[in-house]
């Protein structure tokens, strides 16, 4: 009897091991299957990066911008017109009773003018309102970067979820298959289809 | 905030009812941070069951879960298009105007002479002095009349407007069809899946606001929800709503409560309507009855907005005038700690347990009017409310939304929660792993050892945004040194008159036998025309007045920097939070890992905005710990 308890207790040591065992090795591969996931998906740097220029908020952008809006200064605005003058003049003089004298007079004067202006708002070089909007695009940039991290992260969340511990149940899977997809989608919508791109290829 | 705080805490310390009790031993410690443009947290609920169990309520109406004490977080969608509700200000891709100084297309004119033409580049401040010719052509561009600093800056700066359905309040209600409720501003949703999808249950036809939503403890089936026009109670765990006819039906109602019948056996329901209360044991046909206020001594009778009991009876009132209690509940109530609480404005009160195991009752306190929601202290009472101090010890210049408590129950610690507006604090020991992650936790030691200091970051970030202090009036003396330099105004023109003249003369036959004939014929190249008009423009006035980059624009500026600096502050914080949690030792792999990709994301953000890599090995170092 006591052979028999020994014996049953050893097996279930056995078996708890051998199970602990395999459960360390599904971990194992399931973390090998991630970063290999993983690897071929852009980096958050690079979402980021992209989507900033995607809508042309990157800071390189907006340094251009204020440089431009400094540089300007040097185009002048400029307008131009022509002016065509068409004048005609008639006049008929008769003089009586002495001396009787008719004076016939037919003028024809045409006036042709163009001028051209120009002004250099000079102040602009050292100042101008545009640089100032330049820094309302820093919020917008602010508004992509939280989206893009945000959607970013919550769709690693879900793909280390269905790698680490997927679903059982067919219909939970298909779900989740779908919040991926979903995010994926609003990722290409923030990096101009990129992000899909470099996944697949 | 913070010095007003103080100042409160420090006239608190002088007034009676204050005791300059020892601390709390508890260490708050935070568990969620979350950046401050996007996800605002509003509410909290913490399984009685299972406190690792955690669901937060955010303001543009999601659910974030974490079912491992704090460390992972899911969040979760009421509402399968959530996406369209987000309150990012997220505008059109593509390059905005830059404002009013930007030419439009070329165009060409046919005006009458005497027309004004005030409004075209060039000739608006000179007309006089420098007049177009001709003046019925005209080819150039024109100016929209619109300032500046309405456009962009403005957009970007201005208040949110969209409408956010916030989450009010998350109930747990284990046993009923739908164990977790989240009432939003509008509507209440239920999950049957432990919050992973949800089915709105419940919603009032127009805009009427959802405050409460409340299940009765043993008896999860009773569902009690507070609306703008009344209270509505469900005996189906949610799937059908009555409204209750005797509490004040078509007002607002305000606080929700269960709580131990009068009689011992049963649940009696409290419900506040403005500064009434109203109770009745939930099986009682006769329904509600008033109850407080009952006696002058609890004057003045301001809004009731929370409500706490207790298993022996106690029922504790927030309102805008201090806290109200009742031993006996409700039969009769008292002013808890008049001197203190007298006209503050009580947002919260909650029962749970202090260090010991005994009871502790904290509230949440509006030190501004309730619509402001901002400087909030939390004080708490181990003694029944006959002294205070404050409880919440935590780093935070966050506005307190809600706190909750569990029990400690069967050797395991109780604890207390708390929600700001950025991220969640809690007393309850974090969770210790015998097998951590030695190699995540060596990662995220070396680069906690080499974060920058959160002042440092900031300087370096508003340096590189060309936003700080120093750089904003810069650009204001920029503006005002521009006074000197003239705006150069150039005209040339050229002006030809070919003339032809024809003149005849005849003389009178009768006067002069002698015909005479005299004709002219002249054709005369009129005299051409040069004009050079050289004019330079000094407004010098601007030496004097800073119309530019005075208000709205400065003020506008100075509110994108706070906002960039907030969320700069949310990033830093977080990573440096979750760090801390990755070198103080996790076990899971899909925490580790899912924390190193958030980790991962914040550098990210960080490093765009100061121009180099977050978190990099070669980055100069100001270390924080």
């Amino acid at each position: 009897m006591k052979n028999k308890l020994l014996y049953t207790m050893a097996l279930g040591a056995a078996l708890t091991t051998m199970t602990t065992r395999a459960e360390a090795q599904g971990n194992a591969q399931a973390i090998e299957r991630a970063k290999a996931q993983f690897a071929k998906e852009p980096a958050v740097a690079d979402v980021v990066e992209v989507a900033l220029r995607y809508f042309r908020v990157h800071p390189d952008v907006l340094d251009s911008l204020r440089t431009k809006a400094k540089t300007r200064a040097l185009l002048p605005l400029v307008a131009a017109g022509y002016r065509y003058d068409d004048e005609r003049f008639l006049r008929t003089e008769n003089q009586t009773p002495m001396p009787v004298l008719q004076i016939d007079e037919n003028t024809n004067m045409r006036n042709n003018a163009i001028s051209v202006g120009a002004v250099w708002d000079l102040r602009q070089l050292v100042f101008n309102p545009a640089e100032v909007q330049v820094f309302g695009l820093i919020g917008v940039q602010r508004d992509i970067m939280l989206e893009a991290t945000r959607t970013y992260y919550l769709r690693k969340q879900l793909v280390l979820r269905k790698l680490y511990s997927p679903p059982q149940d067919p219909m939970a899977e298909a779900a989740l298959d779908m919040r991926i997809d979903e995010f994926t989608a609003l990722l290409d919508v923030l990096t101009g289809g990129w992000f899909s791109k470099q996944t697949n290829s | 905030m913070r010095s007003t705080a103080i100042s409160l805490v420090t006239l608190v310390a002088m007034a009676p009812g204050f005791a300059s009790a020892e601390p709390p031993e508890w260490k708050w410690r935070q568990i969620l941070s979350v950046p401050r443009i996007g996800a605002r947290l509003t509410a909290i609920a913490v399984d009685e069951r299972d406190p690792q169990r955690i669901f937060i309520g955010t303001e543009e109406g999601t659910v974030l879960r974490s079912t491992d004490g704090g460390v992972t977080w899911r969040e979760l969608e009421l509402r399968p298009f959530v996406t369209a509700d987000r309150s990012l200000g997220l505008r059109a891709p593509g390059l905005p105007q830059l404002g009013a100084t930007t030419p439009e297309d070329f165009k060409i004119f046919v005006d009458a002479p005497d027309q004004e033409v005030g409004d075209r580049i060039g000739i608006s401040s000179v007309a006089d002095a420098f007049p177009v010719r001709p003046e019925f052509f005209y080819a150039g561009f024109v100016v929209e009349d619109a300032p500046f600093s309405v456009n962009v800056l403005g957009a970007v700066t201005r208040s949110r407007s969209k409408e956010l359905k916030p989450v009010m309040r998350i109930a747990i209600c284990p046993g009923a069809p739908f164990p977790i409720l989240v009432a939003t501003k509008r509507d209440l949703y239920g999950s049957y899946d432990d919050g992973l999808t949800y089915v709105r249950l419940f919603a009032n036809a127009g805009p009427v606001d959802i405050d409460h939503v409340i299940c009765a403890p043993g008896r999860p089936n009773d569902v009690a929800v507070a609306t703008g026009i009344g209270l509505f109670r469900s005996s189906d765990g949610g799937l059908t709503f009555d409204q209750d006819l005797t509490a004040w039906p078509g007002q607002h109602a305000t606080g929700l409560a269960y709580g131990p019948a009068v009689d011992g056996e049963g649940i009696r329901l409290y419900s506040a309507s403005g500064s009434e209360l109203f109770a009745g044991d939930v099986d009682d046909p006769e329904g509600l009855v008033p109850i407080y206020p009952n006696d002058a001594s609890t004057a003045p009778w301001l809004p009731i907005w929370w409500m706490a009991t207790t298993k022996d009876g106690e029922v504790w009132l927030a309102t805008d005038d201090g806290v109200r209690m009742s031993p006996d509940k409700g039969k009769s109530f008292t002013t808890v700690a008049r001197t203190l609480f007298s006209r503050q404005s009580v947002w919260q009160v909650e029962v749970g347990q202090n260090e010991r195991g005994d009871k502790r009752v904290a509230v949440i306190i509006n030190v501004q009017p309730r619509s402001a929601l901002q400087n909030s202290v939390i004080y708490s009472s181990d003694d029944g409310g006959e002294t205070w101090h404050g409880f919440f010890t935590g780093l935070s210049r966050r506005t307190f939304r809600q706190m909750a408590a569990v029990d400690g129950r069967d050797g395991e610690p109780g604890g207390w929660w708390v929600v700001t507006s950025g991220g969640v604090w809690t007393t309850y020991p974090a969770e210790r792993h015998l097998s951590i992650d030695g190699e995540a936790a060596a990662w995220a030691d070396h680069r906690l050892k080499r974060t920058p200091g959160l002042y440092a970051t900031l300087q370096e970030m508003l340096h590189n945004l060309d936003l700080s202090n120093e750089a904003i009036v810069d650009l204001q003396e920029a503006h005002r040194v521009s006074a000197w330099v003239p705006r150069i105004d150039m005209r040339f023109e050229y002006e030809e008159n070919p003339k032809l003249s024809f003149e005849s003369q005849s003389p009178n036959e009768g006067i002069n036998a002698q015909r005479q004939l005299r004709q002219l014929d002249d054709l005369l190249l009129g005299p051409s025309h040069t004009y050079l008009l050289v004019q330079a423009t000094w407004r010098l006035g601007s030496l004097l007045s800073i119309d530019e980059l005075s208000s709205p624009t400065r003020n506008q500026l100075h509110e994108l920097r706070r906002q960039i600096s907030f969320a700069t502050e949310d990033a830093w914080h977080e990573r440096r939070q979750l760090l801390m949690n990755l070198s103080e030792g996790l076990a899971d792999p899909v925490q580790v890992e899912s924390t190193k990709i958030r980790i991962e994301t914040l550098e990210a953000m960080m490093a765009i905005w100061l121009g180099h890599p977050y978190g990099d090995e070669t980055h100069p170092a100001e270390t924080t710990r």
